[in-house]
């Protein structure tokens, strides 16, 4: 469905993307992931065909963004990162201006915004004027003018930017239903979200694609460089030397946690959880224990991992 | 074609919202008003200069035109730039070249429409006035086409300028410094008194155009410069559109 190949995009001395190259395949819901000004806004406007590409080429649906872009755009519903609507339009009205606009026939106009109106939940506020409504409501509207052709191609740049946490379950179910229609490609930089929504993640950073595989191949491997926190009331020194046989070689750090309570952190060794080992060693010594829990890495944290440590966003 | 008819119809509506145009409008109003004033003051004086009152309309026009071609402009390209609507605009399969045809299509109208009260002019004075002037209808009409080759060019010129910027008071003024400078081209002749430049001046000369089309002279020439001129403008505005892309 898409095929981009060595994409390069450059803003004056800035190199935005850097020799870009993936497929999507039909029916995918692929998720790109990356930190702010990883370039993930500028990737998807060049495959939008709001942005040309300083090099490389992308291909969507066979057809070349530059030697044929309006036959791509006409296959292609955009979502851009800050959903920029005529505020002085009514939705349904704004809603049949993009319809037509995007060669929706006539006599198919209607039903189709009424379509979309509903499955993006703005048909009980289809007669108010788009200026007048929330953020949320607007981001909606947004995404209901993306669909309204019935594209193959959706691209969805931080499609829950602005929503509140129920919104957010809403809108990820709702691209998950998208799913059996539409190719989709989305970009966020929040990890859980993609995870949830997504086969397949690429992962961008500083420009380039750091990683890209099954959702579940790159949760594995991050699962396994879990960190450990846990709470015991332990004589310091061995608690620790008894912990570092779990922990991977950067060992354990023990904090004093008052009324005889420490804290001890480690990134665990090898694939498994550590848990259940801290908890039946904890018991054989007779340490009380009050708190054992793994913290997933965050983001920042994985990007320092696929990046190795010497590489940092500027 | 049709995505072309959508995209001037929404053109046309935001026009019709935009507090902007009724300036415009009003304007036009107390232009075209004094100018009928005058014209009736002076036939009930008795002897009507004709050919100075021509002059004085000629400039009345293009002066306002200076005004309100800015005004009317400068929201196109850099309202939409600022909102962020022009990305979604040039994401729909539309091509720069439809976008700037479509919003200068819808402006040309709209601005053919804010100079229809003009068109009671003459009813007016045959309804009310003791003995009707003789209008000739040669001079009618081609004060109609002149102004709306004169107008259309200035409107180009103010489009481009809101092609260059995101924001619409830059826009305004850009245009009318674009045309402040057309229209002071006329000062040719006095950089250069002996030369060609005197005939270079009446040939640009806007003022000069519209009291010829007031007369009745329709020179095919002039209509030729004013419709290259606004055609090269246009394709200009296009180019500055698709140009944003590579930046
Ligand atoms: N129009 C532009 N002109 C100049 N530089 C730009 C432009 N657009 C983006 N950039 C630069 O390109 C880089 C990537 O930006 P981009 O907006 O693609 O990041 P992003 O991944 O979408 O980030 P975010 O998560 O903050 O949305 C940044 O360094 C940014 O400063
Ligand atoms: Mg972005």
């Amino acid at each position: 469905m898409v095929a981009v190949e060595q994409l390069t995009r450059r803003f004056g001395p800035v190199t935005a993307v850097q020799n870009l190259t993936f497929e999507i395949g039909r029916g995918e819901i692929v998720g790109m992931l990356g930190p702010n000004g990883a370039g993930k806004t500028t990737t998807l406007r060049m495959i939008a065909g709001y942005l040309c590409p300083s090099a490389g080429s992308i291909r969507v649906a066979g057809l070349s963004v530059l030697d044929d872009p309006v036959g791509v755009r006409r296959r292609i519903g955009y979502l851009p990162e800050h959903a920029a609507l005529y505020p002085e339009m009514r939705v349904e009205e704004y809603l049949r201006y993009r319809a037509a606009l995007k060669g929706v026939t006539s006599r198919r106009v209607a039903a189709r915004v009424a379509e979309a109106a509903e499955m993006c939940g703005v048909a009980d506020v289809r007669r108010r004027i788009i200026g007048q409504l929330s953020k949320g409501y607007r981001q909606r509207v947004a995404l209901a003018d993306a669909l309204v052709h019935e594209p193959q191609l959706l691209i969805l740049d931080e499609p829950t930017l602005g929503l509140d946490p129920n919104q957010i379950r809403q809108a990820r179910e709702l691209i998950r239903t998208l799913a059996a229609r539409h190719t989709i490609l989305l970009s966020s930089h929040i990890l859980p979200e993609v995870e949830m929504t997504c086969h397949r993640v690429l992962i961008l950073h500083c420009g380039r694609l750091l990683a890209q595989g099954p959702v579940e191949t790159l949760a594995a491997s991050l699962r396994g460089r879990r960190r450990v926190v846990v709470q015991l009331r332990a004589p310091a020194e061995e608690a620790c030397a008894a912990l570092a046989r779990l922990a991977d070689g950067a060992g354990v750090r023990w904090e004093d946690a008052g009324g005889g309570w420490g804290e001890a952190r480690f990134e665990a060794a090898g694939e498994g959880d550590p848990r259940p080992e801290v908890a039946a060693l904890a018991a054989s010594r007779g340490w009380a224990l009050r708190e054992l829990r793994s913290e997933e890495l965050s983001l920042e944290q994985v990007f320092v991992a696929l990046t190795g440590a010497g590489e940092r966003a500027p | 074609m049709r995505q072309w008819l959508v995209l001037c119809r929404r053109e046309l509506a935001a026009h019709v919202l935009s507090p902007t145009t009724y300036v415009v409008a009003v304007l036009f109003l107390v232009v075209v008003g004094t100018g009928f004033w005058i014209l009736v003051t002076s036939m009930s004086s008795g002897a009507p200069s004709s050919a100075g009152l021509v002059e004085v309309s000629g400039w009345g026009f293009v002066l306002t035109m200076t005004a309100a071609a800015p005004l009317l402009t400068m929201r196109l390209f850099a309202e939409e730039r600022r909102s962020g609507t022009l990305e979604t605009l040039l994401t729909a399969p539309v091509t720069p070249g439809a976008v700037v045809g479509a919003k200068y299509a819808a402006t040309l109208a709209l601005f053919a429409a804010t100079l229809a009260p003009t068109l009671a002019y003459g009813p007016l004075l045959r309804a009310f006035a003791a003995a009707p002037p003789t209008v000739d209808p040669a001079a009618a009409w081609g004060l109609g086409v002149g102004a709306l080759l004169i107008g259309g060019f200035f409107l180009s010129l103010g489009l481009f300028a809101s092609a260059l910027t995101r924001s619409q008071i830059s826009a305004g003024l850009l245009a009318f410094t674009f045309i402040a400078l057309f229209l002071s081209s006329g000062l040719v002749a006095w950089l250069w008194p002996d030369g060609g430049g005197d005939a270079l001046a009446t040939w640009l000369s806007p003022i000069a155009h519209m009291a010829d089309f007031a007369r009745g002279v329709f020179d095919s020439r002039v209509a030729a410069f004013y419709l290259i001129n606004t055609a090269f403008v246009l394709f200009g505005a296009e180019r500055v559109v698709e140009w944003e892309r590579w930046r």
